[in-house]
């Protein structure tokens, strides 16, 4: 049996670990930020590019992508090579795909607090990104598919499986969510419309948890738990049932985050009962990854890697028994749109991902730096700072959450509300923001412990570049008959697409139905495409990313109907691309907004005066202003190509209107400014308020007036 | 939506594509489930080693794990 020598090159990896460390810091210190102006509203000082609703975006994806997407690709990088005992197939590849990957995010940070979005949650970014996205994407599986092709085991370990699942299904999200047609180089409108965005934008979301926050997380454990505990994984054999189930049934579940939306009931109950599923297979990787450790609990005691492993694994248990019960339709009808789905995702990324990756790195850095850990005490440190920083962020949230529903739902004995104004709900709950950011203080805290003691860790040894290893060709390792599962994962390409046609099923079946049978969206006459100052006024509300704190969906119960009007309807949305649902209601729902006589209409001085400063009109109100909107003149040059995009899709304005939309579009504004002008607001016709006021009161009133005669196309 | 909508009117019998889905699901799991279950403990045993194995060619750590080295395959 020949014996072939080859080494590992480690450079790849060491800069994916630098990278995960400082955009770790980068997007917690964001999100630490947003936190405290989630009680501070004035903490942004009126700048634009630092308010919440332009920075939370960038929260999400500089720690999803930044910081869990590097962290992926260090262990991807350091694994499989050793695994598969054959170096990557390709270092330039490598490099490709580590600068840009950092140029992509450095475009995120730039173009997200600059308010160039998509408006759709976790996939804000614009087209062009989404592109660059899609080709380093490739770049990323052409280097992991060929290493599996050319590599010296017959078998290919199951943390490999999960790479390829996670590098396969987030190229079919990706591509499937990210169809924009461009307006601008920096503008763009989804293809899809309403509760049909809707869907496919939570197919995505859901499955950008389960295929980039999970499953390539539980490749790392697979690999770095064994590692680190220096004894195989507890059960190979459920590794496999586990994988399997997980990636089938995850598909299916993105209905559950629109459960009493206008969504048709089949696709929700579909998402209902997949999500209790994904229990069984969720567990199974738990389970796995905990029993790992049976019998080596003294070694827990002792090494910080260890001890941060078994509480992100036990995260990981946490939050897959939280998502099901919260997928149950009774539990969601209390927790959606509120704080509970922020502590959620938290036990979830700080948890589970900065768990795993903080015990990855405290075992990696000694490793590739051929010494000892600086300090085992500041990473023991380290970990108690993030685990209480961890509790102290979800317990006050979760509180919070059930204590504002309560009071959302709460109905005197004479059946009126008993808390009216949104406000109270708020108040109520601002200690708990408080806590929650003294619990990020903490975490952070850890995090900086951390990066000292690895810097500290890197100086006391000297880089290995480098490793040797070697093994048998894999024709020499090739012997005996395969039978069954064998013949799978010995073979990467078959394997990629039984795993493709796997998450291929559960999209399809929902998607199908909803876009080709008519009634899945019932459309109303009365309901008619937005006047072209009213298109503007969306885009500046996607802009400023009112929908992070602000639902545009009232859910069929009485203390919703009560507070916020009727609820929403499908039919309603057929003209929003994209879908403006929310999922959070850190103010109150806007679906309704428009509707004059309404519960909460407002006339167009008072949403005049609360954008320019919120506190003077809502003392308590923890909304930053928006002064700028007053000042700033809105831009018109591209209302032409705005509904040449529209007419592409569909969208019933009448022929050539796109050159003419402009004169409509000033005669609006022009008697909305009038208006405002007329009761003693000094504010000229062009400004950027004046589309977002027009926009505010179009909001829900279609459904009340007359359905328009041939002629009227257009309001 | 429209656009996609026209795509996709031309497919017919949509209603069996949920009994579908489910019943490739179950089939292929039962398939996995049988196969994994007659899976040989040897083979089992040799691919859970494999991310210890560069250890063990670099000679480190390795009396300290409490299983036993893998078995050769070729046997």
């Amino acid at each position: 049996m020949e014996i072939q020598k080859f080494t590992y090159d480690n450079r790849v990896a060491r800069m994916f670990m630098n990278a995960t460390i400082l955009w770790g810091i980068v997007g917690m210190l964001v999100g630490l930020i947003i936190a405290f102006e989630l009680f501070l509203p004035n903490l942004s000082m009126n700048i634009p590019w630092l308010s919440f609703g332009r920075l939370r975006p960038l929260h999400t994806n500089a720690v999803i992508f930044a910081f869990v997407g590097n962290g992926m690709f260090t262990g991807i990088y350091y694994s499989t090579p050793r695994l598969l005992k054959t170096p990557m197939f390709s270092e330039l590849l490598g490099r490709i795909h580590f600068w840009g990957w950092q140029l992509i995010i450095v475009a995120a940070a730039i173009t997200l607090p600059l308010g160039y979005t998509v408006g759709k949650e976790y996939a804000e970014l614009e087209w062009p990104i989404d592109i660059a996205i899609a080709l380093i994407w490739v770049v990323f599986g052409i280097n992991l598919i060929m290493t599996t092709v050319k590599r010296r085991v017959k078998h290919i370990y199951v943390a490999i499986w999960f790479y390829i699942a996670t590098f396969v299904t987030v190229a079919v999200l990706h591509i499937v969510n990210s169809i924009n047609i461009p307006v601008s180089l920096l503008k763009s409108y989804p293809i899809y419309a309403g509760v049909q965005d809707a869907l496919v934008q939570w197919w995505y979301g859901h499955n950008a948890v389960a295929f980039f926050l999970t499953t390539p997380y539980l490749g790392l454990m697979y690999y770095f738990v064994p590692k680190a505990a220096n004894r195989p994984i507890y059960s190979y054999k459920l590794s496999i049932i586990h994988f399997w189930a997980l990636i089938f049934l995850y598909i299916w579940a993105g209905p559950h985050h629109l459960l009493y939306s206008a969504l048709p009931d089949w696709a929700q109950a579909l998402g209902v009962v997949f999500s209790v599923m994904l229990i069984a297979p969720s567990w199974g990787g738990m389970i796995n990854g905990l029993l790992t450790l049976r019998g080596a609990w003294d070694k827990v005691r002792e090494s910080p890697v260890l001890k941060m492993f078994v509480v992100g694994i036990t995260a990981y248990g946490m939050s897959t028994f939280e998502g099901p019960m919260l997928s149950l339709k009774t539990v969601n009808a209390l927790t959606h749109f509120t704080d509970w789905t922020i502590a959620h995702v938290h036990i979830g990324a700080l948890g589970w991902n900065g768990m795993l990756t903080f015990g990855m790195l405290y075992w990696l850095m000694p490793k590739l730096f051929n010494t000892k850990l600086f300090s085992v005490k500041l990473a023991n440190a380290h970990f108690w700072l993030a685990t209480t920083g961890m509790l102290f962020f979800a317990i006050p949230l979760y509180f919070a959450g059930v204590t504002q529903s309560l009071m959302w739902k709460q109905f005197t004995a004479e059946g009126y509300l008993q808390y009216p104004n949104f406000i109270e709900t708020v108040v109520q709950i601002l200690p708990m923001y408080h806590l929650r950011a003294f619990g990020g203080i903490l975490y952070i805290t850890g995090v900086i412990l951390m990066i000292y003691n690895l810097i500290k860790t890197a100086r006391a040894g000297q880089f290995n570049a480098v490793d040797h290893d070697e093994a048998p060709a894999l024709a020499a390792a090739h012997h005996g008959k395969d039978k069954g599962h064998r013949i799978i994962e010995a073979k990467p390409v078959v394997f990629t697409i039984l795993a493709t046609v796997a998450i291929l099923i559960g999209g399809i079946v929902e998607f199908v139905p909803m876009f080709m049978i008519k009634t899945n969206v019932p459309t109303i006459a009365s309901v008619q495409p937005y006047t072209p100052l009213e298109l503007h006024g969306r885009d500046l509300y996607l802009r400023e990313g009112c929908y992070n704190c602000h639902s545009q969906l009232i859910r069929p119960f009485r203390s919703e109907v009560e507070r916020y009007g009727e609820y929403s309807k499908a039919g309603e949305t057929v003209y929003d691309h994209p879908f403006q649902f929310g999922s959070k209601r850190t103010g109150p729902d806007l679906a309704r907004e428009g509707v004059l006589g309404g519960p909460i209409y407002k006339p167009d001085s008072w949403h005049y005066n609360h954008m320019v400063d919120p506190q003077k009109l809502v003392a308590q109100s923890i909304m930053p202003g928006y002064p700028w909107l007053a000042t700033r003149k809105l831009n018109i040059n591209n209302t032409p190509r705005k509904i040449e995009v529209m007419q592409f899709f569909g969208i019933p304005y009448p022929e050539g209107y796109a050159q003419t939309a402009n004169e409509d579009l000033m005669k609006q504004a022009g008697q909305i400014a009038g208006g405002l002008r007329s009761g003693g607001i000094e504010v000229e016709d062009d400004r950027e308020i004046i589309a977002l006021i027009a926009y505010l009161q179009r909001l829900g009133t279609d459904i009340k007036k007359p359905a328009p005669t041939q002629k009227q196309t257009i309001r | 939506m429209k656009l996609v909508t026209n795509i996709l009117e031309n497919i017919g019998q949509v209603e069996w594509f949920p009994i579908a889905g489910l019943v490739i699901f179950f089939l292929f799991f039962v398939a996995i489930l049988v196969r994994v279950l007659r899976m040989k403990k040897e083979v089992v045993e040799s691919i859970s080693r494999l991310p210890l194995e560069d250890d063990e060619n670099q000679q480190i750590d390795v009396n300290m794990s409490r299983y036993p080295k893998r078995k050769n395959l070729a046997k």
